[in-house]
């Protein structure tokens, strides 16, 4: 009994986690929630020149200026107009801070590691080496995300199509 | 064991400014020796290394410093005299606890045996305090009193000798060297076999010392030597000293035999084990690290005025009052009273918030400045060290040291300053010889100048060299392509490529008439902090070196221009106008390079929509407006759609998280909270010339 009360309170449980549980195009995806730094609504976006689709620009996050992903467009999904639900997950990762941009955000709950298994090795819609695990909640599945991974596996392409944009610029 | 490591960090920023007071102390000491209050302030700086260092358990560094500390304590008694070679020395140690306590801060070890050699030349120069005693007259002699073995015989004590040397000065150390003796069943008693090394301080000379020997000199050997510790200490090596202290040689010959010596660079050279070239490579990487250590010392945590930050939190305390009179107004409203009123009262308010707003923003700007004399100060150190390396005698002449620069500006100007009074070192200023055959003075003077005009700052780097040669400039230039003639360039624009890249090369180094070590660098850093430079100069009056630069970084003004349905911001610095051309004056001169023409002179049209890829409605640049830019002295007419106004803003980073993107600058926060990009003015140039 006190040790659930603990638990509770501590928010932190031997074996398991928190996570932030998003969907996107009604599909559930989890985030580490130690690397998630807070929710916000999504909205005034000033696009910065020269980067690939995905990047949607640039957000003044209380003074700091931060940078936001269309995480859809990223993993090449339909991505449609932004609604009422869109928000922003201000991410922390190895190369700083970025508002990734999802449709909803759903839960924030905790995963035991026995209702975590492997990333599956085909059939997702996503790469999947940006997937970290399996979880479980009830019936339905969530596929838990590797933030670092999907964030900084950017750099590289980014530097390719900025190269390939200035190609254009010096050609036009 | 208690741990220590949390509070490291507070004892390198402290420690670091305590090495900087005792740097300055030391190299200012040794101008003005007699400056007790100095030498106290010097002293207090060491002690307060020491106590805190072995507070914190950090052993080596206190047992060290404890080293300094005695040396000074003598300095401060005066029985010590802070010569050169003293400072010298000093300085050196404060060198080394720099390095220590930069091992504290990364965590790495040190190793103390470094140090050894160090600790050791401060016991020698305590112990010999005669190296510097204040009265020029005492000498220390060495004497080597070997007596002739039947002294006992004539009846004369040698210790009455040694009694009368006590009369005529101070013996400092007496040995008395037994090796002479011979084995029991051999020695005769009535024989004196001893011999005696002496050490004798006196203000008599090596005459009157004689005298004293007068009795025994008949088959006696007396030796005697002056010994002028200065010298002795300084050029001789440890096989030398002993020699002289043996008695084997005199002190003379050893200091010839060493000035036969050659360096160890030239034997090496002569034996075609390496090449000179190789020999000045590494010199010049010696001077290297020490500037490079000298760069690395500003630190990231900054010291402020008690004053300034006392202020600050009055104006936070009005902002509180405001805010429960804002409440209070509106509660009143709430309460039915005269809605007008509460409105008129709100608008008071209001204006009061604001101006306490603009107030605090001021103030926290203000927390960031800090006096340049922190950076100056340890010019000082980097004259006399690289002067001395190019045999050149430099004085550093500093003022307007309390001037005020952003912490930012202070940091990344150290760098263009280094390079800059290196050249004057390297090539500016002459050898000794040189000067005095163009009746100069033969001592050089850099002088390093700080001051305020309107919202800039002005940094002068002003040597009384030799001045930049305009002719050599102009063939350089030309041999290296920069330019086909100089016809038609005025004196001001052919000083001023110095500083385009191209013209400085490695070669330059040591190139006697080249100024040009990195001098685009110089410029191109100076720029990145929206400054200015610019340069004077007069044939062997010397050149002068002014750093124009915005008092501060943070704010700025800027102009806000629309494209397509994007507000940029563009740094007012870089503006020269604003025109909406002529439907003439618009020509492409191929498909790709379009230019306008300004008042009859031809400036390249960019088209920012192009540039940004924005879709824009207004393709046309008589319907659109050009912002005439300037960078490196020329000018280039960026399109944009409209023109919104003038406003302060403040430049951000974009997060470390988006890459890097050509002609973006930063951005900046706009009044209604959405972010604007700020335009980096030559990177957009720099496209410019990529795509002719």
């Amino acid at each position: 009994m006190t040790q659930a009360l603990a638990e509770r309170e501590t928010g932190i449980r031997s074996g398991g986690q928190e996570y932030v549980t998003f969907s996107l195009n009604d599909e559930e995806y989890a985030f580490d929630a130690l690397n998630v730094r807070e929710i916000i609504e999504f909205g005034n976006v000033t696009k910065v020149p020269h980067l690939p689709d995905f990047f949607k620009g640039v957000i003044n996050l209380r003074g700091t200026i931060i940078p936001v992903v269309d995480l859809k467009q990223k993993f090449g999904m339909e991505s449609g107009n932004y609604q009422k639900h869109t928000c922003v997950i201000v991410t922390e990762f190895s190369k700083g801070v970025m508002g990734v941009i999802v449709d909803a955000v759903s839960d924030v709950m905790y995963l035991s590691d026995e209702s975590i298994s492997a990333a599956p090795s085909f059939g997702t819609k996503i790469r999947t080496d940006y997937i970290k695990g399996m979880g479980k909640i009830g019936d339905g599945l969530v596929l838990i995300l590797d933030v670092d991974k999907v964030l900084t596996e950017e750099e590289a392409l980014i530097i390719s199509e900025q190269v390939s944009s200035q190609f254009m610029i010096g050609s036009s | 064991m208690v741990d220590f490591k949390k509070l490291y960090s507070i004892f390198v920023d402290e420690a670091m400014e305590r090495i900087t007071e005792l740097e300055d102390g030391l190299l200012r000491l040794e101008k003005s020796p007699d400056d007790k209050e100095l030498i106290n302030t010097i002293f207090r700086a060491a002690h307060t290394i020491k106590g805190s260092s072995g507070s914190i358990g950090l052993k080596d560094i206190s047992k060290f410093t404890h080293g300094i500390e005695e040396v000074l304590d003598l300095v401060r008694q005066e029985k010590l005299n802070p010569d050169k070679e003293l400072i010298n020395i000093l300085l050196d140690a404060t060198d080394m606890i720099k390095e220590m306590v930069r091992c504290v801060a990364s965590e790495t070890a040190f190793d103390f045996n470094r140090c050894e050699d160090l600790l050791k030349r401060m016991e020698e120069i305590k112990k010999s305090p005669e190296s510097g005693a204040k009265s020029q007259k005492i000498k220390t002699f060495k004497i080597i009193f070997i007596p002739s073995p039947d002294l006992f015989k004539r009846g004369i004590d040698p210790s009455i000798i040694i009694d009368d040397l006590k009369n005529i000065g101070e013996i400092t150390s007496i040995v008395a060297n037994t090796e002479a003796v011979p084995i029991l069943s051999d020695l005769n008693p009535e024989n004196l076999y001893l011999r005696w090394d002496i050490q004798l301080r006196t203000d008599k000379d090596e005459s009157e010392i004689k005298n004293v020997f007068e009795f025994v000199e008949d088959g006696s050997d007396i030796r005697i030597f002056p010994v002028n510790t200065h010298e002795y200490e300084k050029c001789m090596a440890p096989l030398g000293r002993m020699l002289v202290d043996e008695g084997i040689v005199k002190s003379e010959d050893v200091e010839d035999a060493l000035k036969n010596q050659k360096k160890l660079g030239e034997i090496l050279v002569q034996q075609g084990k390496v090449s000179q070239k190789d020999i000045e490579n590494v010199i010049e990487k010696q001077r290297g690290i020490k500037i490079e250590s000298f760069k690395n010392a500003v630190s990231s945590t900054i010291r402020v005025d008690l004053k300034k930050l006392d202020h600050l939190i009055n104006i936070v305390g009005e902002m509180v009052i405001i805010h429960s009179m804002f409440r209070q107004t509106i509660r009143s409203n709430g309460q039915g009273n005269g809605g007008n009123a509460t409105a008129e009262r709100l608008d008071v308010l209001l204006s009061q918030l604001q101006r306490i707003g603009s107030d605090i923003q001021e103030s926290a700007m203000s927390l960031r400045m800090l006096p340049v004399g922190e950076v100056f100060q340890r010019f000082i150190r980097l004259v006399r060290e690289l002067s001395a390396s190019k045999n050149k005698n430099i004085e550093l002449i500093i003022t307007g040291e309390e001037t005020e620069l952003d912490k930012g500006v202070l940091e990344k100007i150290t760098d263009p300053l280094v390079h800059l009074i290196r050249n004057s070192i390297d090539h500016g200023i002459e050898t000794p010889e040189e000067r005095l055959s163009k009746g100069k003075p033969a001592n050089g003077a850099i002088h390093l100048s700080a001051y305020q005009m309107g919202d800039s700052v002005y940094i002068d780097v002003e040597d009384d060299g030799r001045g930049l040669n305009k002719e050599k400039i102009i063939e350089k230039a030309i041999s290296k392509g920069i330019i086909n003639s100089a016809q038609s360039l005025t004196d001001d624009q052919i000083y001023n490529l110095i500083f385009l890249p191209g013209f400085s090369t490695a070669e330059s180094v040591t190139d006697v008439s080249g100024r040009g070590v990195g001098m685009d660098v110089v410029k191109k850093n100076i720029e990145s902090l929206n400054g200015k430079v610019y340069i004077r100069t007069g044939q062997d009056t010397g050149t002068t070196i002014s750093i124009k630069l915005p008092l501060t970084l943070a704010i700025i003004d800027g102009l806000t221009l629309l494209v397509g349905e994007d507000v940029f911001a563009i740094p007012i610095t870089s503006v020269v106008e604003s025109l909406r051309p002529n439907r003439m004056d618009v020509k492409s001169l191929n498909e790709k390079v379009e230019v306008i023409n300004v008042r009859g002179e031809y400036i390249p049209l960019m088209r920012l929509y192009e540039i940004l890829g924005i879709t824009s409605w207004k393709k046309d640049p008589w319907d659109a407006i050009v912002i005439v830019a300037m960078h490196e002295g020329r000018k280039y007419g960026l399109l944009a759609d409209e023109l919104l106004g003038e406003q302060q803003i403040v430049i951000k980073s974009l997060g470390t998280a988006t890459p890097k993107v050509r002609g973006i600058a930063g951005g900046t926060i706009l009044g209604d909270g959405r972010v604007a990009l700020v335009l980096d003015v030559p990177g957009i140039a720099e496209m410019v010339k990529t795509s002719s």
